[in-house]
């Protein structure tokens, strides 16, 4: 953003937050967004050719009637399948970005990424003792898998935090290690749990590694309101972001309740990661991939980085998912392994960039 | 005293090394104090109890006759400015969003900042002799550029009471003094307390009317540059030998170091 | 996450330990829709089938002395090329490295780690040999008091060596050194993967090892004769319906795998088939390829989705949970899953 061309404008006083929002660029991004979104509807393991997929779409719009010449089970798979699983990615990519962004924002730590601080294995267990005790998946319409999966990863952040505030160390790296703990001794449990049972694991082993199969229109209707909750307040937060990239006492110098704006933004940032995680699984690199790729393109200014973080993060997930689901055809390959290809490389590719910058 | 930052008593310890030891005094509205003292005295700690970044294990600070603890983030911000010496900084931060975060405390959450703001920034740039690097990132500028950029948030901040640990331990000798003049300048402007941790005792002396020698965490002198530094107290404090001889122009004392080998000075 | 993928790769590379289907009740065989112009109900009634004895548990006999004058080939499992030379006893057993293990006489102390061996053992009146086996094993009644040395991952080799044992049967290879640097027996077979025609060839095995052939030859020929039944009745037939398995999370099997063998012997079309071994199967080409029955642990999981509903098991509620995990053990109840699929498939069809 250049200084000259959108700060100074003839008005004097008013307020240019407006302006400071990277309208254009979003507006820009969120355009791609949407065209990565329909390309990704319009391929999948059953080919349907664009025509018809179109015009499946535009009926089931209120005052566009087509007469109906294409299979029921087509108008399933786009309708109930296809869309369903798209809008999942793009809202799970969108929240599992914002809320690596913000991690590593408050932990001044490049390295952090939604799971830092315990979400994963707690959501992993959840999982993972619902699967194996036997109990229905579903009880009549609700499945009971998303909600253990959240209370696991609530939980375990929340016991994290409970230890980090009792213990005499003060702050951040206290949390990240009681995190650390609480996460390695979940994962643990959800070990032991797994090697003594008997049944069939790939199921719960796939769902931990992340993926859109069973994506519903539910699901997305479920994180919607995490999700718009989480966004709306982190940009509040954004421009306080921006500051706590000085450490917390030059923050707290410059007038940031750097102890509220922490305790308000790890719970929004954990609550839509735990959210994101209950439908999705623990889909890696995303979270963290995202907000950097941003950074390079756009810098660090937060009010930026989080709306086109939440845009990147959710097209990267979309077409990740596109290519898990049809690369393998009949069958289909676990997101999180897609993630994985594209995010290390370029994971390894940012290390070196940093390890030359001399800062 | 309601015109000023009061310290009632106040003790501080790391675990159990104990750094601050009983501590009272006042800091009066309209004094450019300095603090000196050797290493390891607590000058920084002190900075920041006064600034409000360290609570006290004991005592109280007042400022304008409310308690620092108490205050809110904004409200005390508003108020008291605390620079510090060398803080971690993101190389890649612009310079001119960096001074323009100074004015945080003026803000408010929902609100950004406005043009007035950035003209502030601007003039405070401009003022610390940095206005020609604003597009540049923190990682690009010199150790000196950076310490009269952090001089230029503080100004934007446009808080009374001005902490200051080691303003210019960074800069060459022509911004040394630029940058002390502003001080005194903007100091007398505003009227306000401006507090100046200096290791450079003669700098101290010239740029303060008040200044303070501490000791292993306690005042061991207080009052005028030229009463507190004597001989006596540079050797009880320091352990240094020194000479002590008035400035040419002001006549403020200017602190030599001498030693057994040094040639004697008549 | 390193610990997930650890332990997926564990899971991938081991060979799998059996998987029961937890159970729960069985569904009624509901009307169900076929693809027109194949009829699979017969037009004639069957002519009845020889009646087979099912295997009994008969008390346990004293094993036969060997008679030196008989030399079976038995061929080993799963290796159809090799054919080792047979007596009664001495009887030589190769194993899945192609070694030969010997034994002079029956073995009196078994540690049979497999399901599927206990059960074999139990049906042909040896299973008072086994003197440990693993945690999963729940069938026969009579197994519950035998002692329970480990479970799907590890084996605790101690317990093992002290309760001195004459023979330690094996159906994958991670302990087996171990077991043998403490100089037990140990006869590593691995479970059948496909064709579970296999299946007699253990039984046979076991009988030659425990001298007990003439049961585990009338449980061989009993399997053998009940799949011939189901062999000749569907003989006259193409093609029967087209079948879904699902082993949870889409997960589904391909023709390579002993259920798909299943699915072939009943003319089942796997929509699922091309896939090797088990993957995750995407459900577009569930609903694309729509098949007339699934098979799945969890009915919900399908009646209860939207993007399901339309698909033929579906609406005609012919969704098949197995009553009890006859085909996860490669053993003598196996055919009885078999049967039970294929009462469910084709009512009336079989007796």
């Amino acid at each position: 953003m250049r200084l000259k061309k959108n700060r100074e404008i003839p008005k004097p006083d008013q307020s240019i937050r407006i302006l400071a929002f990277p309208w254009r660029r979003l507006v820009i991004a969120l355009m791609i967004s949407i065209v990565c979104c329909l390309f990704a509807v319009s391929i999948g393991s059953v080919s349907i050719d664009p025509i018809t997929t179109l015009t499946i779409t535009l009926s089931r719009l209120p005052f566009i009637d087509f007469p109906q010449t294409w299979p029921k089970s087509l108008d399933t798979i786009l309708w109930n399948i296809r869309f369903p699983r798209v809008a999942l990615a793009l809202l799970v990519g969108a929240s599992l970005s914002i809320a690596g962004a913000t991690y590593q924002a408050l932990f001044r730590n490049p390295l952090a990424d939604p799971y830092f601080i315990g979400v994963a294995s707690g959501a992993a267990l959840g999982a993972t003792i619902v699967f194996l005790s036997g109990i229905p998946f579903t009880i009549g319409n609700v499945s009971l898998l998303p909600m253990a999966a959240f209370i696991g990863g609530i939980g375990a952040v929340a016991m994290a935090y409970l230890i980090a505030s009792k213990s005499t160390g003060t702050g951040l790296p206290t949390l990240i290690l009681a995190g650390v703990a609480i996460g390695s001794f979940a994962t643990a449990v959800t070990s032991i749990l797994m090697i003594r049972s008997e049944p069939d694991l790939r199921p719960l082993l796939s769902w931990i590694m992340g993926g859109f199969i069973r994506a519903k229109w539910s699901d997305s209707i479920f994180l919607l309101p995490y999700f718009t909750l989480g966004v709306i307040l982190i940009l509040v937060y954004s421009r306080i972001l921006n500051s706590l990239q000085l450490d917390e006492e030059y923050a707290t110098s410059i007038g940031v309740n750097v102890e509220k704006t922490k305790k308000i933004l790890i719970l929004v940032s954990t609550l839509i990661t735990a959210a994101a995680v209950s439908f999705s699984g623990l889909i890696g690199f995303v979270g963290l991939v995202a907000p950097h790729a941003v950074r390079l393109l756009w810098g660090t200014d937060y009010r930026t980085l989080i709306p086109m973080s939440a845009v990147v993060g959710g097209s990267f997930l979309v077409i990740s998912d596109l290519i898990a689901r049809t690369v393998v055809s009949p069958g289909e390959l676990p997101v999180g392994i897609i993630t994985a290809i594209f995010g290390a490389p370029f994971f390894i590719y940012l290390l070196i960039k940093k390890r030359s910058e001399i800062s | 005293m309601s015109t000023g930052v009061s310290l009632q008593n106040i003790a501080f310890s790391y675990g159990d090394l104990p750094v601050i030891k009983g501590l009272t005094t006042e800091l009066i509205r309209g004094e450019l104090i300095s603090i000196v003292g050797p290493n390891g005295a607590g000058k920084t700690t002190l900075l920041k109890i006064i600034g409000g970044l360290i609570r006290p294990t004991q005592g109280q600070v007042r400022i304008l006759g409310q308690q620092i603890g108490k205050m809110g983030s904004r409200e005390r911000g508003k108020l008291i400015c605390s620079v510090p010496q060398n803080p971690r900084l993101p190389s890649d931060m612009r310079l001119i969003d960096f001074v323009l975060l100074g004015r945080n405390a003026h803000l408010g959450l929902t609100k950004w900042e406005t043009n007035q703001d950035i003209k502030k920034a601007m003039a405070a740039m401009k003022l610390t002799d940095i206005d020609d690097l604003s597009e540049r990132t923190l990682g690009q500028i010199s150790g000196g550029e950076l310490q009269r950029a952090m001089l230029a948030m503080a100004i934007t901040q446009e808080s009374p009471v001005m902490l200051l640990d080691e303003p210019t331990s960074n800069l060459d000798l022509s911004h040394q003094s630029k940058v002390l003049n502003l001080l005194i300048k903007m100091h007398n402007e505003k009227r306000g307390i401006t507090v100046m941790a200096i290791h450079d005792l003669t700098l101290a002396a010239q740029y303060s009317d008040r200044m303070i020698l501490i000791s292993e965490g306690q005042i061991f002198a207080d009052g005028k540059p030229s009463e507190v530094l004597t001989k006596y107290n540079i050797a009880e404090t320091y352990g240094a030998d020194v000479i002590i001889i008035p400035h040419p122009k002001g006549g403020s004392p200017v602190i030599l170091p001498t030693s057994e080998d040094y040639p004697k000075v008549i | 996450m390193a610990a997930f993928v650890c332990l997926t790769v564990i899971s991938c590379s081991a060979p799998k330990p059996e998987q029961p289907i937890p159970a729960s009740s069985p569904q009624p065989p509901e009307k169900v829709t076929y693809t027109p112009g194949k009829p699979l109900a017969p037009e004639k009634p069957l002519p009845p089938l020889p009646s087979s004895k099912p295997a009994a548990k008969k008390p346990k006999r004293p094993s036969q002395p060997a008679d030196p004058a008989i030399r079976r080939k038995i061929p080993a499992p799963n290796i159809s090329e090799k054919e080792i030379l047979v007596a009664t006893f001495p009887v030589s057993i190769i194993d899945r490295d192609g070694r030969e293990i010997l034994f002079e006489e029956p073995p009196q102390r078994i540690v049979a780690f497999d399901s599927a061996a206990l059960e074999t053992l139990f049906a042909i009146g040896e299973g008072s040999r086994i003197v440990a086996t693993h945690d999963y094993v729940n069938y026969p009644r009579a197994a519950a008091s035998i002692l329970r040395v480990g479970d799907a991952f590890n084996m605790d080799v101690e317990a093992i060596v002290s309760l001195e044992p004459d023979l330690v049967f094996l159906f994958y290879p991670s302990f087996k050194e171990q077991l043998e640097d403490a100089g037990l027996k140990v006869l590593l077979v691995p479970t059948i993967e496909d064709d579970f025609r296999k299946m007699s060839q253990h039984f046979r095995m076991w009988g030659s090892i425990t001298g007990a052939v003439n049961e585990a030859e009338d449980l061989a020929k009993n399997f053998e004769a009940r799949i011939k039944e189901i062999e000749d009745t569907l003989a006259p037939y193409d093609e029967g319906p087209s079948v879904f398995q699902d082993v949870g999370g889409l997960w589904a099997p391909g023709d390579d795998t002993l259920i798909g063998n299943v699915f072939q012997l009943l003319k089942l079309k796997n929509i699922s088939g091309e896939i090797e071994g088990y993957a995750q199967i995407s459900p577009e080409i569930l609903v694309e390829r729509n098949p007339q029955y699934i098979i799945a642990s969890y009915q919900d999981y399908f009646s209860s989705d939207r993007a399901f509903k339309d698909i033929l098991a579906v609406k005609n509620e012919a969704i098949y949970t197995p009553s009890a995990d006859f085909l996860s053990i490669s053993g003598p109840r196996f055919i009885e899953g078999v049967e039970e699929l294929a009462n469910f498939i084709y009512p009336g069809l079989l007796r």
